[in-house]
């Protein structure tokens, strides 16, 4: 391969070729750092400095030989470590140092999916093999061999495994691992930033059970977490473990200098807002760097994008048989196809490769020099993820910004500080949620009787266990309340979705090859899902054939037709319990339980385009009650609105509110609602809700109550500042041209956040 | 009031301890034996007699049988002369007891089917004494006796082999998992002898049994019909509900079950040794044909040769997939003539996968050790043309097969014609 071209010559034709440099609207430098390094520890076995310098390492970096240090002391920790630091060292060297000190020893590795730990397992037996000492590791999960399981529990040292397994296939047999449990040195949480909201939430019972069996056989295990950077690692780790935890901040991983470049595609329909297609944009942006050999890592949204940005940069290589410098990589490719690819990138056969997220998480490809992010990914930790594959040791690294015509996209382009500014997100867990930690108190009493004076965590459970009983769960005797049915709990309760009963689609398009293609919480399927519905998944639609509700699942077929569907939702809101209010100036901000009560009622057909109301029918189903957690936000009609002009001003700052709910929580657009009333029956003014989707609430609410003000005037100002005439998509929703909704919006937002009136 | 606004009812009741320290250390829990429970008068006057150890209470029922007991169609008594015949023997077999540990008959009722939440709450014992037999059944009084009710046993006492049916995957892995949960009391539970009989029935009446549930064994093979059974998926509820509210009469009933099971177990385990060791034809040729294969399974030729001999005497080419088993004894055995007779009645009389395999048999019969290509030949091209019609074998099976037929025919067809080898091969 010919020499490659520095990355700031690349950069130097995008600023000044027009054809790009008009759409660069902000140019930013973070500038790079030099490598702290650190001698071995002393007490490093032979063995692991053997295996260490066959990679051709001779000393650590600060953290790992901070994070050895601390282990060794029986601390528990977390390093903060970016993508490609050698995190995994910072646990390696302490479990192979114990096993190698004493071969009882035992270890857990936690990883949030099958396929990481698969992949990290290969990772890890190259260590222990260039080490010469005989150190058994296994994965553990829905695939291991059962001739293989009862070696795994009894001799495994490191067993490699995921917290749905740890949940349902190794606590509640506990009795078959006594001598892991017994043994029990480290337990390793890799990728700890994954576990937040609903997960994390369900992820934390799953540790407080683990703990408390550990705990039954005897040891008492220290924690090794790994995150990527977000705004507070020791409070999730301390609240996802129920224990004290150290930090580790300091990374003496070298890096480059990196360039940011903030990209927003032209605007080609000045009406709407409309801009340049993001993936269009992208695609010439990468064929430039590809044509100058920079080796460039596009990061897309969906599975579909990915696929095409494949096709569009294989159109660069058409003239060349079996050429493979263009790869695409999403979920569902093989470990071998990995490696693949992991080699052609190291060995610059590979010089570009599209991504879905699915990279996010800790796969080693190794540095690449570009990076393009096609749209925000979300949050500003999966950003920053991203932009950590590119730039490699102390070489320059390039990372462009895409941004898409939506609300967040476009609000990071005129708010680069935002992204380059801020810590990340807090990722936060709610372990306080009733329901899972029901779930999760029958799973703990399942394997292990309560005692009539236990804790759970840090919970008092006592009157849990109690009506645990009345519901004829468990039988108390004179001092421990005993599991006393013939069911298996684990079975009963998914770590994954965010709610227990998510709507299934199945598309049946090919009545032969019916595949699933996605899932959709139970309120939202009333109004998405429901007989005749058309459903949009990935571009493509489908028409609902059937919703089998009972079972919750939606059968689809593929369709070609020239319209939408739109359905009404009568939702009632009913506030139970107001825990917490504060006072706005004149309005009023709240917190407390609400019953979310919807009866889906009718659906209509829309035609694209015309908008015109081209049919419309019954939705027949059961209306769905949601108990949950909210903050409302009340207020008294501004002087000069009349009831209906409010009532349409309040659904478009609802959209408004709802886009910008990410900036402040990290959680998914569909984790929260929002519902606009304009005469609430609890407060009796108009009145904004906005409520956790999750039965029992996960914490999201509770943090907006104390931020009401700055989400309102992020919406207020992100409205004023779109570039559209009256509304569109990326502020307030689309909206039928000539009403001056997008001013009624912005106006009443203005006033809300305490701002000037009348700013349009 | 829903599930739903309960939990939101006790959300304001949820209390939280400050600390982060660990939970208490059950270990320092000092241990009482448990109270007897409330109800325990009836469960005595239910036909229970209590026993007491160092770790509290237990519950038991003995029921003794005469020597002359049947059970279904068989004499309990028989299982002496069982015993003898494995003794005389000299077979290392599955179903053959150690016969320095005492021979038990067990099985257990449990209120799940898995996990560290699962109780035994029934644990029955059948053994033989001096003149009869002796059934022990211990109860579990309640949920916080079970170190008492395990301790009682004995099993951490005396090696024993134990007789079950489907023990090795569930009643034993149950015992040691309840073991585990109690280890801190009990001494260590004792590594048994397993004799498992569903494994033995299996084997035997393999494509005679449609289910090898007990209920049907016990209807087709020992002749017992049970009257008032409780089904065996009810005893969960049933305990659950003896303990909850004290009324016994339920539980009786899963007693009568499980002693059933048990009586079942040792008049199963007399008839099936009957069938593995007795000389006489008793069962159907299939059977037998089994238990033939089986022993030849076990590397126990002999025995294997002589069963499949007399199922032949009997049956003559009757039954052709002895003549298959008996082809293999004979091989293994250089009969070489003999195997290839018995591989031929098998190819004409079986079909499908056994039938393809006689003809490479005795194709390769033919051609190695008896040296008649022309018939070698013959065996091939007959196994060439049912693989190509007969479409009930698996493709993977007709590929492979294929293709070392196609393979075996070019060779015999170059030794055969050596001049037109070649030509052969280009045909081919």
């Amino acid at each position: 391969m010919t020499e490659k071209i520095a990355v700031h010559e690349v950069l130097q034709t995008l600023r000044t070729d027009p054809s790009f440099s008009e759409n660069i609207i902000h140019y930013k430098t973070i500038a790079g750092k030099e490598a702290i390094y650190a001698e071995f520890p002393k007490q490093l076995h032979p063995s692991i400095i053997q295996a260490l310098a066959s990679k051709g390492i001779d000393q650590l970096y600060s953290h790992q030989r901070q994070a050895f240090e601390l282990a060794s002391s029986g601390k528990s920790f977390t390093a903060v470590t970016p993508t490609a630091s050698g995190k995994s060292l910072c646990y390696h060297l302490p479990v192979m140092q114990s096993i190698l000190e004493d071969e009882t020893s035992r270890a857990i590795y936690l990883f949030p999916t099958k396929a990481l730990a698969q992949d990290q397992l290969a990772d890890l037996h190259e260590l222990i093999e260039a080490s010469g000492e005989t150190i058994l590791s296994y994965t553990y999960d829905g695939d291991t061999a059962p001739g293989l399981r009862s070696k795994v529990r009894k001799s495994g040292h490191i067993v490699l495994t995921n917290p749905d397994m740890l949940h349902s296939g190794i606590l509640p047999h506990h009795t078959k691992w006594v001598s892991l449990f017994e043994n029990l040195k480290y337990i390793i949480i890799d990728e700890l930033h994954t576990y937040k909201g609903v997960f994390g939430s369900h992820v934390a019972h799953v540790l407080r059970r683990l703990k408390r069996i550990c705990n039954y056989y005897g040891s008492d295990p220290v924690f090794i977490c790994t995150s990527a950077t977000i705004a507070n690692p020791q409070e999730l780790a301390e609240s996802l473990i129920n224990s004290e935890m150290e930090v580790i901040v300091n990374n003496g991983a070298p890096a480059g200098k990196k360039h940011f470049v903030f990209y927003n595609p032209p605007v080609v329909h000045p009406t709407f807002g409309i801009r340049r297609s993001a993936v269009l944009e992208v695609r010439d942006i990468a064929a430039l760097l590809y044509r100058e050999g920079i080796q460039t890592i596009i990061f897309a949204k969906s599975r579909v994008r990915v696929e095409m940005l494949v096709t569009y940069m294989k159109a660069l290589t058409k003239k060349k048989l079996f050429d493979e410098t263009v790869m695409g990589y999403r979920g569902g490719y093989l470990p071998s196809e990995r490696r693949k690819i992991e080699k052609g990138l190291r060995e610059g056969d590979i010089r570009t490769v599209v991504s879905t997220n699915a990279l996010e998480l800790g796969i080693d490809i190794g540095q690449l020099q570009a990076c393009i992010m096609t749209g925000y990914p979300g949050n500003i930790a999966s950003a920053f993820q991203q932009a950590g594959r590119a730039g490699r040791r102390q070489d320059e690294a390039l990372i462009i910004y895409v941004a898409q015509s939506l609300a967040l996209d476009q609000y990071i382009i005129e708010h680069p500080e935002y992204l380059l500014g801020q810590s990340p997100e807090e990722a936060r867990i709610h372990p306080d949620n009733m329901f899972i930690l029901m779930d999760h108190l029958k799973c703990a009493s399942f394997e292990l009787p309560f005692s009539s004076t236990e804790t759970y965590g840090e919970f008092e459970v006592q009157e849990l266990l109690a009506f645990l009983e009345s519901e004829g769960v468990l039988i108390k005797t004179t001092d421990k309340w005993h599991w006393m049915t013939d069911s298996f709990p684990a079975s009963e309760v998914s770590l994954r979705s965010a709610s227990q009963e998510n709507v299934i689609i199945i598309d049946k398009t090919y009545p032969k090859e019916t595949k699933v293609i996605g899932e959709m919480d139970r309120f939202s399927a009333m109004t998405l899902l429901h007989e005749e519905a058309i459903y949009i998944h990935q571009g493509t639609q489908f028409q609902v054939e059937e919703l089998d509700w009972d079972e919750k699942k939606a059968y689809v077929s593929e369709v070609d037709v020239d319209y939408f569907t739109d359905a009404n939702l009568a939702v009632e809101l009913k506030v139970m319990n107001e825990d917490n209010a504060e006072q706005y100036g004149a309005d009023t901000a709240a917190y407390g339980d609400i019953a979310v009560l919807a009866i889906p009622t009718i659906f209509k057909k829309i035609r694209f385009d015309t908008h015109d109301n081209i049919g419309s029918g019954p939705i027949s189903l059961p209306a769905e009650e949601l108990h949950t957690s909210s903050t409302w936000y009340s207020f008294d009609i501004p002087v000069g609105w009349t009831g209906a002009g409010l009532t349409d001003a309040m659904t478009g700052a609802a959209y408004a509110i709802q886009s910008f709910i990410p900036l402040f929580v990290r959680c998914d657009k569909t984790d929260i609602h929002v519902v606009p009333q304009v005469k609430a029956v609890h407060t009796g003014k108009p009145t904004f809700f906005i409520y956790d989707s999750y039965p029992g609430g996960i914490g999201l609410s509770e943090k907006i109550f104390e931020r009401w003000d700055n989400l309102l005037r992020q919406a207020a100002d992100h409205v004023s500042a779109c570039r559209c005439e009256s509304g569109c998509p990326v502020c307030i929703g689309a909206q039928e041209a000539g009403m001056d909704m997008k001013r009624d919006v912005g106006s009443l937002l203005h006033t809300l956040a305490g701002g000037e009136r009348n700013v349009l | 009031m829903s599930y739903e606004q309960k939990l939101m009812q006790m959300k304001k009741m949820l209390k939280k301890t400050d600390n982060k320290a660990t939970p208490e250390t059950v270990a320092k829990v000092v241990k009482v034996a448990a109270e007897p429970p409330f109800y325990e008068q009836e469960w005595l006057d239910a036909g229970l007699t209590k026993a007491v150890n160092k770790h509290g209470i237990v519950y038991k029922r003995i029921v003794e049988y005469d020597a002359d007991h049947h059970h279904g169609n068989i004499a309990l008594s028989g299982l002496k002369s069982t015993i003898d015949k494995w003794r005389t023997s000299g077979e290392v077999h599955p179903l053959s007891p150690d016969f320095s540990k005492q021979l038990l008959f067990f099985d257990t009722e449990t209120t799940g089917l898995k996990g560290a939440g699962t109780l035994i709450f029934l644990m029955g014992f059948l053994e033989q004494t001096a003149s009869s037999f002796k059934m022990t059944q211990y109860v579990l009084p309640g949920p916080n006796h079970e170190a008492a009710f395990l301790y009682e046993t004995g099993l951490w006492e005396k090696p024993s082999t134990l007789v079950t049916y489907n023990g090795k995957s569930f009643d034993i892995p149950m015992v040691e998992t309840r073991w585990t949960m109690n280890r801190r009391e009990l001494p260590p539970l004792l590594d048994h002898t397993q004799i498992d009989l569903l494994h033995g029935s299996r084997r035997i009446w393999k494509g005679e049994m449609a289910t090898f549930r007990l209920p049907a064994i016990e209807e087709e093979q020992l002749g017992f019909y049970r009257e008032g059974d409780i089904p065996g998926h009810m005893a969960p509820i049933i305990y659950q509900d003896a303990v909850k509210n004290g009324r016994a009469e339920l539980l009786m009933k899963v007693l009568v079950h499980n002693e059933w099971d048990i009586l079942s177990l040792v008049a199963l385990y007399i008839r099936s040794t009957d069938l593995l060791l007795k000389t006489d034809i008793l069962d159907s040729a299939n059977t037998h044909t089994n238990i033939g294969k089986w022993f030849g399974d076990l590397k126990s030729y002999g025995r294997s040769k002589q069963i499949l001999k007399s199922v032949i005497a009997e049956y003559g080419i009757n039954h052709p997939a002895t003549h298959y088993h008996f082809g293999f004894i004979q091989k293994r055995e250089q009969d070489y003539e003999v195997a290839a007779s018995s591989f031929r009645i098998a190819a004409d009389g079986l079909t499908g996968r056994d039938q393809i395999i006689a003809l490479e048999e005795l194709a390769k019969l033919y051609e190695h050790k008896l040296k008649e290509l022309t018939k070698a030949l013959e065996a091939t091209n007959e196994a060439i043309r049912l693989l190509k019609t007969d479409t009930r074998l698996t493709e993977k099976f007709r590929m492979r097969s294929g293709n070392e037929f196609k393979k075996r025919e070019i060779r015999i067809n170059r030794k055969l014609f050596p001049g037109q080898a070649r030509e052969s091969t280009e045909k081919g």
